[in-house]
């Protein structure tokens, strides 16, 4: 009668246990997509302070193409070669740095100075009838590596 | 019996912890959107997403200009539709601040075209190796 009472809770200690085993297993699982979603969450991709000046510049040509195309729809940006953004004598490129308003204050030197080692080039070719696209690369040379940032983006022709 | 409640209440506290950790997660998603929609960043990159986000999305709307010292006031058809001005070391919208700590505020209407806006702002503390914030925004005019 004990070895069967024995028996009999030894039975339940192990249901029990495979019980518990089994919700680990279903816990694991489920842990897995909400670990999933905080990882996404906590993804916070870093952009260097090149790579956003970067994009501020091209966004800049680009808005300079759609304000020239606004006053005349005949427009088309130049194709311009691999020029430095500040050459050799420190002068800044008229094309890039019309956007400053022409006022060397300060905070241009600033910019200038982050400009520095930066080089861009402009392509404008046509993709298909009356739709033409505008490539702008920007290479930053920080005198160990060049990092290209290439921008394009469709204008269609009116 | 006693056994299997045992492993009942196991399970009821995993599925408790489980809910607990998925409110968490969401709880903390919600603040973070909140705090971007807030422009409670900290960092120099999130605010300069932030101002270039605001003004992409204003100068679209936009068919003219109105340039004053730290103040920029956009519109459509003569109707007002955003304000950007320097309060306080804060770049306020329509009242609410765009973001906080910003040392001056620029925007300079192009002269050749019109209806380019060069905009130049710098923060008091922005991350090292920075630049000021330098763009410009073409005023399209679309339809609100």
């Amino acid at each position: 009668m004990i070895q069967d009472n024995n028996v009999h809770i030894q039975k339940q200690t192990v249901l029990a246990l495979s019980e518990i085993l089994t919700s680990l297993v279903i816990l694991s699982f489920s842990l897995f997509p909400i670990a999933y979603i905080v990882s996404v969450l906590r993804y916070d991709p870093k952009s260097t302070p090149q790579e956003q000046s970067a994009f501020l510049f091209a966004n800049s040509v680009f808005q300079q193409i759609i304000a020239k195309r606004a006053n005349n729809p005949e427009f088309l940006p130049p194709h311009l070669p691999r020029t430095p953004i500040i050459d050799e004598n420190g002068n800044p490129d008229s094309f890039f740095f019309s956007f400053l308003g022409g006022a060397r204050t300060d905070e241009n030197a600033q910019l200038a100075a982050a400009s520095k080692n930066f080089n861009y080039q402009l392509t404008t070719y046509f993709v298909k009838k009356n739709v033409f696209k505008v490539s702008i690369e920007l290479t930053y040379n920080d005198g160990e590596k060049i990092t290209p940032y290439i921008y394009e983006k469709l204008f269609s022709q009116q | 019996m006693k056994q299997k409640s045992k492993s009942y209440y196991t399970l009821f506290a995993l599925t408790l912890f489980i809910i607990t950790f998925t409110a968490w997660a969401l709880l903390s998603f919600i603040r973070k959107e909140r705090n971007i929609a807030a422009n409670f960043a900290e960092s120099t990159e999130a605010k300069y997403a932030a101002v270039y986000d605001a003004l992409q999305s204003a100068t679209r709307r936009s068919d003219r200009a109105l340039i004053r010292t730290s103040a920029l006031e956009l519109r459509l058809a003569e109707k007002t539709i955003a304000v950007f001005k320097l309060r306080d070391s804060a770049l306020i919208l329509s009242d609410t601040p765009i973001i906080k700590g910003v040392k001056s505020f620029e925007a300079i209407l192009d002269k050749e075209t019109k209806n380019l806006i060069h905009i130049k702002l710098s923060l008091s503390d922005p991350d090292p190796g920075h630049p000021p914030f330098a763009t410009s925004f073409a005023l399209r005019g679309l339809p609100l």
